[in-house]
């Protein structure tokens, strides 16, 4: 045993040594032989070739005494990788040519593999979280939930059997005022079990009791962990105190870890801080069973199947609808989704087709350098042949070549995990903040080992076709052709077919980012129905008893508009209680004279209540009708503005001005609403999704809400966001300013997810059409050196430079053109993976493809032009003596 | 050459340790002893030798080192092992089994 230790060490460090042995015994041999047969009467040289005859085939041999010594594993691994070595470090262009290409491919896709693994493949950090769900009504077959009533939750919670927890919660706002400038804290109001249904223990103190969490009764808070050491220093003693938010006293109970994420809530961005009981009641008026502005998430008890639940969940609700004809849509159901994709869903479509897209790079990488292998193997036919001459086995010429292409490839692997490395970091700030779990992604254990697989499979990909076409030569055969150097027809047929698949590959990454960028350039060229250049947007927390009245924050606003109006490069000022792009606030619409079968049917309608000048500020062109004035006042008869959409959908073929409306419930006790005015659409949801019906009041009639500044500037509006905070400040410094933004702000982070696929995959496009461009060049400056000679025979025949040039070419264009035709296929079959990522662009988009297939060809034309131009510059009378 | 016998499968290492337990021995010197020992009735190819000695020396039954030999080069020298004495007298033993085995069956074909 020991024995053999010490061979294997040997084998392992000192390969050479016992190579160098086992060369001077075989020696000893052959020239002992040599020597009774000289002595016996033969010629030196004859006695010579004898003793080499007796022997048998060396290299044969040699290789079983290799392998008899039973470390030949060890030993020829070594033996390669330091051959291979050698041979690479001989040419220095080809290798580092390969390695940059191939970290380009591997780091490009560990990094976005790092992305999808952190966002899509990463379990959320709750306690067994595939049995989380996230629960919704679902009013006109919605399949995402979004919201759900009190009293509807209610009932699902007390009727279903396959749920072990079901927990509401809702945004939460308080204004921290203790020491130092007035904070707006944002989180969540939870129902008692909200943490247990996530699975998540407090680090210190503990969760919500159940009589904690009454209408009656809501005076406890517990911090995240960054509050917790950001306001309080990491005070181990804090719970039990009480600390003000708002107007009101809370008693701290427990603080989070650090470890814990929150859920966030669609359309309220910011990060969750603290947390309340819900502390709602059945008969409370915000209770009811359409008031839909509650989030739920359940627990799936052990064994039981989604389905199953969902199912469960629909029959519950079918019986509502029918017990409860008033309150619900007789289509109404339950959306119903794990919280997973919940929560990653929206961009789970962008990250699968970013991967695919570094997928085709990371091909067409391997393609490229799979090219330059065949390209050398032409050179080394001849030390190919050699070696099999000599005896070695035809495996033994592929894993010579596979050390070779396995070098390169891990070479590449560490450089491209060092690039990815720089871009996960880069990709990390630069993603926008939207994406969830963004600040997840870590190149860790798992994506270092995919790192790892992806490279060793790049070896065999680029390695193996090569390798096992350089070993299937014929030895004889190459060996006489050696005098030629012209590649045979077969090996340019393999290298054709690979530069027209890698010219498909970028065909389709193109075509895929032509088509993103064209919705894109649509996108911005949607008309948002304002203009949100120059305007600045903040809100102000507005609370306490001092504001019961309305008047009071009317007073307020206009103290601080007095200021912002009297402030250099402010133009305008006007107050909206939604902003486009960020809130959104929906009401039944009812017309007065238009009665339905039940007040549930009625249609949504965005609502938003806005201060008079609001439409000049915004510059939301008035349609028909009048604006509202400062006469519109809380005493005065109530007044609306329509959107366009909303007339000509509520109101077709009429005049909608001096129609009256409610807004809300339809109630006859209550006073109507009388339209005086059209505005022009507002695309509130987003640039890519159409205008809905919309309806504004005037703020002065209804104060129930949290109001939005919007300012006009004539200079850069982030240069006024200090005078703006300090004039709301200056009309009271306990209310927090928060939100203090452009408008377009807005506009752009609505963009943004967007503008980061699209740059990335065009990133990848521009980097596949690179590739490609290198590839053809390569092959066609290949074709055209091994076809000098036939090139210089062409011309002292007659030929015009024109013509071997236009030979060339049409070599180039017939690569070129299969390349596209394949291209063009597989687009077809992929971009519909694309759908739903893009916008007023069809898939299929013709424009697109043509255009694509343009700059397709003209980079391959131009990149096959330099070598034509080689070829029709060549001197007859040196391409016949070239070789 | 052509009345040379080919050699059995598995022989080749039993006339290796043969030759050797005779005393130590390079390569070329086992191809000659064993030529000698059967009389020149074996064919070995001379290259085959190698393996073998590697191998048997692998699993412990020669150890090898290097010496001079009688032209004064630098050779390797191998000799049998405790272990390759012991495996000698073994293989020798069973090949003697089986040999007087197959010749009594082959002989009681006869009589019959």
């Amino acid at each position: 045993m020991l024995k053999r230790l010490q061979l294997l060490w040997r084998a392992l460090t000192g390969r050479s040594t016992l190579e160098r042995d086992m060369d001077d015994e075989l020696r000893f041999h052959l020239e002992t032989r040599a020597a009774d047969l000289v002595r016996a009467g033969v010629s030196a040289a004859e006695a010579a070739r004898r003793a080499r005859i007796e022997f048998g085939a060396l290299e044969g041999y040699k290789e079983r005494c290799r392998e008899a010594r039973g470390l030949r594993p060890f030993d020829e691994m070594r033996g390669d990788l330091r051959y291979a070595l050698r041979v690479l470090r001989k040419s220095p262009v080809f290798a580092i040519a390969s390695i940059v290409t191939l970290a380009l491919g591997i780091g490009a896709g560990t990094a976005i593999f790092s992305a999808v693994k952190a966002v899509l493949l990463n379990q959320l950090p709750y306690r067994e979280p595939v049995r989380l769900v996230a629960l919704g009504e679902s009013d006109a077959g919605e399949k995402r939930p979004e919201t759900v009533g009190y009293t509807t939750a209610y009932d699902w919670r007390r009727l279903s059997h396959s749920f072990a927890g079901m927990s509401l919660y809702r945004d939460a706002g308080g204004a921290l005022v203790e020491r130092g400038e007035a904070e707006l804290l944002t989180g969540l109001r939870v129902n008692h079990d909200f943490f247990d249904t996530l699975g998540i223990r407090m680090q210190i103190g503990r969760s919500f009791l159940p009589e904690e969490d009454r209408n009656d009764h809501r005076y406890e808070v517990i911090l995240a962990h960054g509050l917790w050491l950001r306001r309080f220093g990491g005070d181990p003693g804090i719970i039990g105190r009480v600390i003000r938010l708002s107007d009101s006293s809370f008693t701290v109970v427990g603080v989070l870890p650090e470890s814990f994420r929150s859920l966030n809530i669609p359309g309220a961005p910011g990060t969750h801080e603290i947390f309340e009981p819900l502390g709602y009641a059945l008969a409370d008026p915000w209770a009811c069973r359409d008031c839909q502005h509650l989030h739920l998430i359940a627990r799936l008890k052990p064994g039981v199947a989604p389905e199953r639940a969902h199912a469960e969940l629909n029959t519950i609700m079918a019986d509502l609808v029918r017990q409860y004809p008033r309150y619900y849509p007789p289509q109404a159901a339950v959306a119903f989704e794990p919280l997973h994709e919940y929560i990653v869903g929206r961009v789970s479509t962008a990250l699968w087709v970013l991967l695919g897209a570094v997928g085709f790079v990371w091909l067409i990488a391997c393609v490229n350098v799979a090219n330059l292998l065949l390209a050398r193997a032409a050179s080394r036919a001849k030390e190919m042949a050699l070696r099999a001459a000599l005896g070695a086995a035809r495996w033994r010429l592929i894993r010579q070549l596979l050390a070779e292409s396995l070098l390169l490839a891990i070479a590449g692997g560490v450089a491209g995990v060092l690039l990815a490395w720089w871009s996960t970091a880069a990709l990390t700030s630069l993603a926008p903040r939207e994406v969830p779990r963004i600040h997840e992604i870590r190149m860790d254990v798992p994506v270092l080992l995919f790192a790892l697989a992806v490279s060793l499979a790049t070896a065999l990909l680029f390695g193996l076709l090569p390798a096992w076409r350089a070993s299937h030569s014929d030895p004889a055969g190459a060996l006489q052709d050696l005098g030629k150097a012209t590649a045979g027809r077969a090996r340019r047929g393999l290298r054709d077919v690979l530069v027209m698949g890698e010219l498909a590959l970028a065909f389709v990454l193109a075509v895929g980012a032509g088509l993103l960028g064209k919705s894109f350039l649509r996108l911005m060229n949607v008309d948002p129905g304002f203009d949100p250049r120059n305007v600045l947007t903040l809100k102000a927390y507005v609370y306490g008893a001092r504001y019961q009245k309305p008047e009071a924050e009317l007073q307020y606003d206009a103290q601080a508009f007095a200021r912002l109006r009297a402030t250099p490069g402010i133009e305008s000022v006007a107050m909206t209680s939604a902003l486009p792009l960020r809130d959104f606030d929906r009401y039944g619409f009812h017309i007065r004279d238009h009665r339905l079968a039940h007040d549930s049917e009625a249609p949504s309608v965005d609502n938003y209540s806005v201060s008079p000048d609001y439409f000049r500020v915004m510059r939301i062109p008035l349609k028909r009708g009048r604006q509202f004035t400062d006469a519109d006042g809380p005493a005065a008869p109530r007044v609306a503005i329509i959107g366009e959409t909303c007339a000509r959908q509520e109101f077709p073929n009429q005049d909608p001005i001096g129609k009256q409306i409610q807004l809300g419930g339809r109630d006859e006790t209550k006073p109507w609403i009388t339209i005086v005015g059209v505005a022009g659409d507002v695309r509130q949801y987003g640039m890519d999704i159409a205008p809905r019906i919309a309806a504004y009041i005037p703020q002065a009639q209804n104060m129930g809400f949290s109001f939005s500044l919007v300012a006009r500037t004539t200079t850069d509006p982030r240069a006024l966001e200090r005078a703006a905070r300090a004039a709301f400040l200056a009309a009271d410094p306990t209310l927090p300013v928060y939100q203090v933004q452009p408008l377009e702000s807005y506009l752009a982070s609505s963009l943004a997810e967007r503008r980061f696929t699209l740059a990335l995959l065009g990133l990848f496009g521009g980097l596949a059409l690179a590739l490609a461009a290198v590839g053809i060049y390569g092959v066609v400056s290949c074709a055209v050196t091994s076809r000098t000679r036939e090139m210089g025979i062409r011309m002292a025949l007659g030929a015009a430079r024109r013509d071997v040039l236009a030979m060339v070419l049409r070599q180039a264009a017939t690569l070129a053109f299969v390349g596209l035709a394949a291209g063009l296929a597989a687009s077809l079959a992929l971009t519909r993976f694309l759908e739903t990522l893009l916008f007023e662009v069809r898939a299929t988009d013709l424009a697109t493809l043509a255009g694509i297939a343009a700059l397709l060809s003209a980079v391959a034309l131009a990149a096959s032009y330099i070598p034509a131009r080689r070829a029709a510059g060549v001197d007859p009378t040196t391409a016949l003596r070239y070789e | 050459m052509d009345h040379q016998a080919e050699l059995l499968p598995g022989t080749l290492d039993l006339l290796i340790l043969k030759a050797v337990s005779l005393g130590a021995l390079h390569g070329y010197g086992v191809l000659l002893r064993i030529g000698q020992i059967s009389g020149g009735a074996l064919a070995i190819e001379q290259g085959a030798l190698y393996p073998a000695l590697y191998r048997l020396e692998g699993q412990g039954l020669l150890a090898s080192e290097w010496g001079t030999s009688e032209n004064n080069r630098r050779a390797k020298f191998y000799r049998l092992t405790p272990a390759g004495r012991r495996r000698l007298r073994a293989e020798t033993e069973s090949w003697n089994r089986l040999v007087s085995a197959i010749a009594s069956a082959l002989g009681a074909t006869q009589q019959a």
